[in-house]
């Protein structure tokens, strides 16, 4: 037999849950929000450019050093930004980005996706006799993913990380490639 | 104990593996990236236009003909920090690694260095004194000597090149009074050089860096003079006579005289200014700047007569065609055209007949000359 009243006492508890839950941050924070650890990565980049699209006879194969910062946020969310300089004979492109990650653990292993956004600076090194200037700042953006191994409890290896860079420079739009590889170092809560 | 060190040299493999399956993967991504590289390069050639600017450089897709204004571009050979010279003839090298313009503000010639991956210039000072107005300029087969009209000071100079491109005076001669233009057939025995003023072919044979007019120059056409085109082959040279809407032919004698060819002068479009012959020796075109088009014929190999391609004449996209010049492998014919500034691209068909493309190349200043690099 079935009380006629339980059903709306059921509601109304569920109701005033939701509304403590709503109106208690602080604790949907202690909750769901792990305390930040955060992983500075530092090591080498290349960066295949597209250099044909400025005049150039071939891509240009560009080696250089990146550096990035992630801290996770909440499962696997989290955001981080990078620094990244590649130079070769003739030119140099440096790029600062920043934007939001997942990642996804399996087994010993992470992967982690982002989109990051920014600025790109190209310069020319032989720019020749000009009046142009041989350098642009303009946005730029990245979307890519890494892949993470672990060697000991605080210091990864970052075996591959590859981004796909978009950016302008000296007026056209150019479609870049980027990959790095180094070490990851984890501070704070881990 | 014993299984507690297996244990860890186990982990420690199993790490190494990963490692080394981590690097693998990186190796073949870079490798991967080499292969794209070679796939997307863009091996074409450089086309640089002098124009009072300075010199605009633009790389030419090899397959589409697509033009790309090389990054710095123009690059300019400077009076101050911020004047150009004003250039108004251009040659490249046949190394490829030097580029040669004419200065009429300052008289003089200046060597630009080519970076053959960027397709920049950079000027190599100080630079080489010339006649007064240096303009037109053509190098010789083997990139030994370089012949520069003066169109105030009425004379040709000669420079000798040195290995490393650096210019050094060979000779000069007076032409009495402004040259238009000159042409060297790729043997290279004999210089021709149109005087417009006096409707006149000077003649001049090559010996070492020296001239020496040959006998019966100049040769004087009473129908005008606007320029000279000579088949590569040396057997028959050019001329365009603006005032008669015609173009004569000559036929190029052993000793560097001229004898008109059978039929000669033969009908053009409008004022026409410009001739050239084709890499093959096969076809010739004229530039009628009046009624911008080009009238295009097919050459008698053994008379040097010319017979009109059954579709005439085609248009440019330009207005007012200056000059013609053909690209090494005799595929594509640049016309420069200085009404609506511009050098377009036309393909020259296995006819003879021209097509235009939509490479055309747009310049905010009139162009002067154009060279290509090999």
């Amino acid at each position: 037999m079935t009380n006629g009243r339980v059903f709306p006492i059921d509601r109304k508890i569920t109701v005033l849950t939701l509304i403590l839950a709503a109106f208690s941050p602080a604790a949907a924070a202690q909750k769901f929000l792990k305390l930040p650890s955060v992983e500075i990565f530092g090591g080498y980049s290349y960066l295949h450019f597209q250099s044909t699209t400025l005049g150039f006879s071939k891509q240009l194969n560009m080696s250089g050093a990146i550096a990035g910062i992630s801290i996770p946020i909440y499962a696997g969310l989290g955001i981080s930004g990078d620094a990244s300089a590649h130079y070769s004979g003739d030119l140099e492109a440096y790029y600062f980005m920043a934007g939001p990650q997942y990642r996804l653990q399996w087994r010993a292993l992470r992967l982690t996706g982002h989109g990051l956004f920014g600025k790109g600076r190209s310069r020319l090194r032989n720019p020749g006799t000009t009046f142009n200037e041989p350098s642009t700042l303009a946005r730029a953006w990245a979307v890519g993913g890494e892949l993470d191994v672990p060697l000991r409890e605080r210091m990864w290896l970052r075996p591959l990380e590859a981004d796909y860079v978009t950016t302008s420079a000296f007026g056209s739009t150019l479609h870049n490639l980027r990959i790095s590889s180094g070490l990851i170092f984890i501070f704070g809560k881990h | 104990m014993m299984s507690q060190s297996v244990a860890e040299a186990k982990i420690y493999g199993r790490r190494r593996a990963r490692v080394l399956r981590a690097a693998l993967l990186t190796t073949a991504g870079v490798g991967l990236l080499h292969v794209l590289t070679a796939c997307s390069s863009n091996q074409g050639r450089l086309a640089y236009v002098a124009t009072g600017e300075g010199v605009f450089a633009f790389r030419i897709n090899s397959h589409s003909g697509a033009p790309t204004e090389v990054l710095g571009s123009p690059f300019v050979a400077k009076t101050s920090a911020t004047t150009a010279t004003s250039p108004a003839g251009i040659a490249v090298h046949t190394s490829d690694r030097f580029l040669y313009v004419t200065n009429q503000s300052d008289n003089t010639i200046s060597k630009f260095t080519i970076n053959s991956l960027s397709g920049a210039l950079t000027e190599v000072l100080p630079r080489t004194a010339a006649g007064l107005g240096p303009g037109p300029m053509v190098l010789d087969a083997s990139g030994s000597f370089l012949f520069v009209g003066n169109q105030v000071s009425n004379d040709v100079s000669v420079f000798s090149v040195g290995t490393n491109g650096a210019l050094s005076a060979a000779s000069t001669v007076s032409v009495g009074s402004a040259p238009s233009s000159l042409a060297l057939p790729s043997s290279g025995n004999f210089l021709f050089v149109a005087v417009p003023n006096f409707s006149a072919i000077y003649v001049f044979s090559v010996s070492s860096g020296s001239l020496n007019p040959v006998n019966g120059s100049p040769f004087l056409l009473s129908s005008g003079v606007a320029s000279v085109g000579v088949d590569p082959q040396g057997r028959f040279l050019y001329v365009p006579n603006p005032s008669q809407n015609t173009v004569s032919g000559f036929a190029i004698q052993s000793a560097g005289g001229l004898s008109p060819i059978p039929g000669s002068p033969f009908s053009a479009g409008t004022a026409p200014v410009a001739a050239g012959v084709d890499p093959s020796g096969s076809f010739l075109y004229v530039a009628n700047f009046g009624s911008t088009n080009l009238s295009q014929y097919t050459i008698n190999s053994s008379n040097g007569a010319v017979t009109p391609i059954t579709s005439s004449t085609t248009g440019t996209a330009g207005t007012n065609p200056q000059f013609l010049v053909f690209d090494p492998g005799g595929k594509t014919l640049f016309v420069g055209s200085v009404g609506a500034p511009s050098i377009s691209q036309l393909t020259i068909k296995n006819d003879g007949s021209l097509s235009v493309t939509s490479n055309t190349i747009p310049l905010s200043s009139v162009p002067r000359a154009l060279a290509l690099t090999r």
